[in-house]
C-alpha cells in the first residue's frame, strides 16, 4: 500500500481529532493505538517466524543492528549537541 | 510497553516458526496494511487531541532545531554505520531515523521491505531506548544535555524522561518532553520518506 494512503489516514485522523467526531472512538485513541501496535507486532512476528532465512542469519542481523544503532546514537547525539547545545557551559565534554 | 511489545513480537515469531498458521502468511501483508491505515488514523487523532504539534511552540531559540537534529543525525549516522556494516542503505537510514520508536519503525519496515528488515529496525530502536535508560549519566557526560535528549529521540517524552532528568537536571524536563513529542509525531512520516529517498538515490 502506498505511503500516500498512510499520510491520508494520518491527516484524516488529525481532522477527526480536531472535530472530535466520532467522539467515542477518537477519545479512546490512546488505548486503540496501543492495541493496534500490539496486534501489528504479533502479525509481523508471525512473518518473521515463518521467514526462516531471517532466523538463520541472526548473527549478521545482530551485528548490523548494533552497528546501525551505534551510528544513529552518535549521529543524533553529536548533531543535537552541535545545533542546540552549543554555548551551554553546563553541558558535558 | 517494552516487555509487552517484546512478548507480542516473540509470541508471533513462535507461532510463525511453528508453522501452525501457514494460511496467515498469504494474508499477513493485507492485514498489516489495513492495521497500519487504522494506526495512522489514530496517531493523527491522538496528535490532534493532545495538541502535540503545539509542543513545537514551547521550544525556544536554537532548541527548536533539536528534534530535527535528532532525526537527521540518526538517519545520517545510521546510514554511515549501515554502509560500513554492509547493510541495506535505505534500511539503515530508516532504522536510524526511527529514534527509539521501535513499534512504528518495525511495522513500517515490514510494509516497505521484508521481515528481516523489520527485525533489524526493531532491534536498532529497542537497543537505542535501552541505551538511554541504562547509560544516561554517561551519555550526558559525553554528549551533553541536549545531545542526550537528541539520542533519546521519541522516548525523551516518556520512557527515557525520568532517566534524562535524573542525570541532566530537572530543567531539561520540559525541553525533553517537547522534543520527544515532536520526534514522535514526525517518525511515522520520516521513516518511509527517508527509506524511499535513500532507495531512489543510492538504490536498495
Amino acid at each position: 500500500m502506498s505511503v500516500f494512503f498512510f499520510l491520508l489516514a494520518l491527516l484524516l485522523g488529525v481532522y477527526a481529532g480536531k472535530t472530535r467526531a466520532p467522539r467515542a472512538l477518537v477519545n479512546n485513541s490512546g488505548k486503540v493505538l496501543t492495541t493496534l501496535i500490539y496486534a501489528l507486532l504479533f502479525v509481523v512476528g508471525i512473518e518473521v517466524g515463518g521467514h526462516r532465512e531471517a532466523l538463520a542469519n541472526l548473527k549478521e542481523i545482530g551485528l548490523q543492528s548494533t552497528a546501525i544503532c551505534a551510528g544513529s546514537v552518535l549521529g543524533s547525539g553529536l548533531l543535537s549537541r552541535l545545533v542546540a547545545g552549543r554555548g551551554d557551559k553546563e553541558d558535558g565534554a | 510497553m517494552e516487555l509487552r511489545a517484546l512478548a507480542f513480537l516473540a509470541s508471533g515469531i513462535l507461532v510463525g516458526y511453528s508453522g501452525l498458521v501457514e494460511w496467515a502468511f498469504a494474508v499477513s501483508d493485507k492485514i498489516v496494511s489495513w492495521l497500519l491505515l487504522f494506526l495512522f488514523f489514530f496517531i493523527g487523532a491522538d496528535m490532534a487531541l493532545k495538541g502535540s504539534l503545539g509542543e513545537l511552540l514551547r521550544l525556544k531559540g536554537r532548541e527548536i532545531f533539536l528534534p530535527f537534529a535528532s532525526l537527521l543525525g540518526g538517519a545520517a549516522g545510521g546510514f554511515l554505520a549501515g554502509w560500513m556494516a554492509g547493510a541495506s542503505l535505505p534500511l539503515a537510514a530508516a532504522s536510524g531515523i526511527g529514534s527509539g520508536y521501535y513499534s512504528i519503525t518495525t511495522v513500517l519496515l515490514k510494509e516497505m521491505a521484508d521481515p528481516t528488515s523489520a527485525t533489524i529496525g526493531f532491534l536498532v530502536n529497542l537497543m537505542r531506548e535501552c541505551l538511554v535508560i541504562a547509560a544516561a549519566p554517561f551519555l550526558v557526560r559525553l554528549f551533553g544535555k541536549h545531545g542526550t535528549v537528541g539520542i533519546a529521540g521519541a522516548t525523551a517524552m516518556d520512557v527515557a524522561l525520568p532517566f534524562i532528568t535524573k542525570s541532566a537536571g530537572g530543567e531539561i524536563a520540559l525541553l525533553s518532553f517537547a522534543s520527544g513529542v515532536v520526534v514522535s509525531v514526525l517518525v511515522p512520516v520520516m521513516v518511509p520518506l527517508s527509506y524511499h529517498i535513500v532507495e531512489r538515490v543510492f538504490g536498495a
